[in-house]
């Protein structure tokens, strides 16, 4: 070990000075040997060893010894280190590629991505919370697993997308689809901040006037409940609503769902709030069903419409199919970030500003 | 010239953990005879791999590049002239000093020993001899090209034992056109073959041709060999106290019998489109293209300061190192934890370390400034395979050290050996 961790200090020297390039040639002789667990000429490893510890043996003999083992493990230490934190670089990198974001485990803590977004957390544990649980098995396991998901994930990134691929039969189109025209879809968190961001940009830009746009609701889950507390209850009613409006193969043409969309998105209360900060801080349950409702109304809809709609979200089927939209987002988009948007056959992810919208468009 | 620095028991003067060594403090003139500017405080006991270079060998360099730095042996200008008559001086005192007649043996230089072993068995007549014939504890320069002398001329590679005197175990058919390359001196424990001289008379009896190794018989014990009459003798001026050169005393008969393949310029009196001749002088068998004229000039100047060395030091050469080894030894042979290899008296004292390791030890010793060999001294056939030996430290005695010297090591490596 003593010669991969001198590598390591003789690469770093020798990149400032040419003196340390013919010692680096040593140890890369050393180091290509161990790695490739041939017998190794341990020359240059005693010579390393045996010049540190040469001015120790001259005032106290006795404790080269000790020096020697501390030595040894001192160079374990750092040659561990160094595989850790490669394997941790190298882990990130496919991260950014494949997802854009370094941190899988906590998207937002990456402080190499700048995309803005909420991020769909990852549910299981991390490396050191497994170890730390004792499950060091799993911890292992859970990590190559990680590790192949990314490394399958990112060819995704490099493809031509079809946002139309991915569109539920029930999809809803912002002002009605029109034959045509290009199908765009992004994916949603009614509670994220960053949707309601994407979707002012969608508006100023009037990328949905060129786009037929569609999106999928993904509620965010954590391990300990919903992120938004009203998430899922949105995505259920936008979810019902879309089932009533579409009959198979002829999207509604003017989506109530997406009215309730650019209420919560855009509008505002009396008291000046945000109606989608409302939902996330102040809301419960039952005001946010009530408010739902009173959109319903607004839109048009009638008591007996609001109470199948009230049904429908209850209902079975519209879990199905909203979990349905979560598997095609967690398996075949395979994305981390809220919103993402699918359009011009590419991936974007976060909030896309209007100037590209616009060029896309 | 400033006084010997001050030293307590031997050991160098206390410093820092990762403080550098002092500038060098340069011995009495007296006590280091012809290396007056050698650092009092550096303690060079590696001579058996290259000696130090006394004042007038390096003046004598100097001064050739200096003042005459023209070819040899094929020039009629004045420094030319004067290359020559250096260069055929020291041919004679290589002849002389190993008593050998000029009317018999030629000398001719090479880059070293090893070079001058190869030089010759690589270009001796095939089908001469019947096999080759070499010991188990030869330097690799003996060891390797008598294997490959006979997987050349596919004859057997005999490798002889020695009794417990030291003499070489042989049957003498075995010697019927036989070449045999042996050292003269161990280059490990600097033991001499006893019976050498007869061994040189029973090869040459039975019709065989005998080359000694006398890279360490030269230097070290130069009295042993006047008079030994091999049919070549091959040794390193840089373990002479001279420059960088091999050095081969060979009877003429040997070098007309040498089947060139190594050929060139200096070597030919009459080139045609399909021939040549060569030149009458053996020496230049062995001697293609231009030689280092200041290399072999300083050999010369070498070989003269060891004659005058008794009357400058005030002790005999060889008497001087059986001396200081035989200190040597009896300060590292009691020891803990250290085997001596080598017998009482010999300039090259070889120690088995138990408890620390070899290349360890010399590098520790190096940080106080005594030099020492360490691993398998060019031996890994006998140490390593045969014998199974981890590294070895060899400390090898030459003209410039003193009994201070010896002092200081014998001090710094017990204390190290006792306390690692």
């Amino acid at each position: 070990m003593v010669c991969i961790a001198a590598f390591v200090v003789l690469l770093v020297l020798s990149a400032v000075s040419a003196k340390y390039r013919t010692l680096l040639r040593r140890a890369w002789g050393c180091v290509s040997r161990k790695v490739t667990f041939r017998p190794c000429d341990t020359t240059f490893r005693e010579d390393v060893t045996n010049s540190l510890l040469a001015p120790l043996a001259l005032r106290s003999p006795r404790l080269v010894r000790p020096a020697s083992i501390a030595l040894e493990a001192t160079a374990w230490v750092m040659v561990l280190s160094l595989v850790v934190s490669g394997y941790i670089v190298a882990q990130s990198g496919l991260n950014l590629v494949a997802y854009g974001t370094c941190n899988k485990q906590n998207p937002q803590a990456c402080s190499l991505s700048a995309t803005q977004g909420c991020s769909i957390d990852a549910q299981t544990p991390s490396f050191w919370e497994s170890v730390w649980r004792g499950n060091v098995l799993g911890a292992f396991g859970n990590e190559f697993s990680s590790l192949a998901d990314t490394i399958s994930a990112i060819p995704g990134r490099f493809k031509t997308w079809d946002a139309a691929q991915y569109a539920a039969s029930h999809a809803s189109y912002l002002g009605g689809y029109r034959d045509g025209l290009p199908t765009a879809l992004e994916v949603i968190d009614p509670g994220c901040a960053f949707c309601a961001q994407l979707f002012r940009n969608l508006e100023e830009s009037g990328f949905a006037e060129v786009n037929n746009l569609t999106y999928i609701v993904y509620p965010i889950t954590l391990s300990f409940g919903p992120k938004f507390p009203n998430s899922p209850l949105v995505a259920e009613y936008l979810t019902a609503i879309q089932l009533i409006e579409s009959s198979p193969g002829a999207p509604a043409d003017d989506p109530t769902d997406w009215f309730i969309l650019k209420q919560i998105f855009t509008g505002e209360r009396d008291d000046g709030m945000g109606w989608q900060v409302w939902l996330n801080e102040q809301a419960s349950a039952d005001e946010a069903e009530a408010q739902l409702r009173a959109w319903l109304a607004h839109a048009g809809y009638d008591q007996e419409a609001i109470a199948e709609v009230d049904t429908l979200a209850d209902s079975a089927q519209v879990d199905e199919l909203i979990a349905q939209g979560q598997t095609v987002v967690e398996e075949e988009i395979r994305t981390l970030t809220i919103p993402t948007l699918i359009a011009n056959g590419d991936l974007h992810l976060g909030v896309v500003d209007v100037k590209d919208l616009e060029d896309m468009g | 010239m400033s006084a010997a620095r001050a030293t307590v028991g031997g050991m160098p003067p206390r410093r820092g953990l990762f403080s550098r060594r002092p500038e060098g403090v340069v011995v009495e003139a007296g006590a280091r005879y012809g290396f007056d500017y050698l650092p009092a405080d550096s303690v060079y006991l590696d001579s058996a791999c290259q000696t130090l270079r006394p004042r007038p060998v390096i003046d004598a360099l100097n001064d050739y590049y200096l003042t005459y730095n023209a070819c040899g042996g094929r020039v009629k200008y004045e420094w030319g002239r004067k290359v020559d008559e250096q260069v055929e001086q020291t041919r004679g005192a290589v002849l002389t000093a190993l008593g050998l007649s000029p009317r018999r043996y030629a000398t001719s230089f090479t880059l070293n020993t090893t070079y001058a072993l190869n030089l010759l068995l690589q270009q001796l007549p095939a089908g001469r001899y019947r096999r080759v014939i070499t010991t188990h504890t030869e330097h690799n320069s003996v060891f390797l090209s008598t294997m490959t002398f006979a997987r050349r001329a596919s004859i057997e590679r005999l490798l002889l034992e020695r009794d417990e005197d030291g003499s070489l175990v042989y049957r003498d058919a075995d010697l019927a056109d036989a070449l045999v390359v042996v050292s003269a001196m161990n280059n490990v424990n600097g033991a001499s073959p006893a019976g050498l001289a007869q061994l040189i008379a029973d090869v040459q009896r039975r019709g065989g041709t005998i080359i000694l190794d006398a890279a360490q018989g030269v230097p070290h014990a130069l009295s042993t060999l006047r008079g030994l009459r091999p049919d070549a003798l091959c040794f390193s001026a840089h373990k002479v106290y001279g420059a960088s050169l091999g050095v081969v005393a060979a009877t003429t008969e040997l070098l007309e019998s040498l089947e060139l393949s190594f050929i060139g310029g200096g070597q030919v009196a009459h080139v045609t489109a399909s021939d040549f001749e060569l030149l009458p002088e053996m020496h230049t068998r062995l001697e293609a293209g231009l030689q280092p004229w200041g290399e072999i000039i300083a050999l010369g100047a070498a070989l003269q300061w060891l004659d005058h060395y008794e009357k400058g030091a005030g002790e005999g050469h060889e008497a001087r190192e059986e001396r200081l080894s035989q200190a040597l030894f009896d300060g590292l042979a009691p020891l803990p934890g250290l085997t001596v290899l080598s017998p009482r008296g010999s300039s090259l004292v070889s120690v088995l370390p138990d408890r620390v390791d070899g290349h360890r030890l010399a590098t520790f010793l190096s940080r106080a400034g005594v030099m020492v060999r360490s691993g398998y001294f060019c031996a890994h056939h006998w140490l390593k395979e045969l014998k199974g030996y981890p590294p070895l430290v060899r400390f090898s005695l030459g003209a410039h050290n003193t009994d201070e010297d010896v002092e200081r090591a014998l001090a710094v490596t017990g204390r190290l050996i006792k306390g690692l």
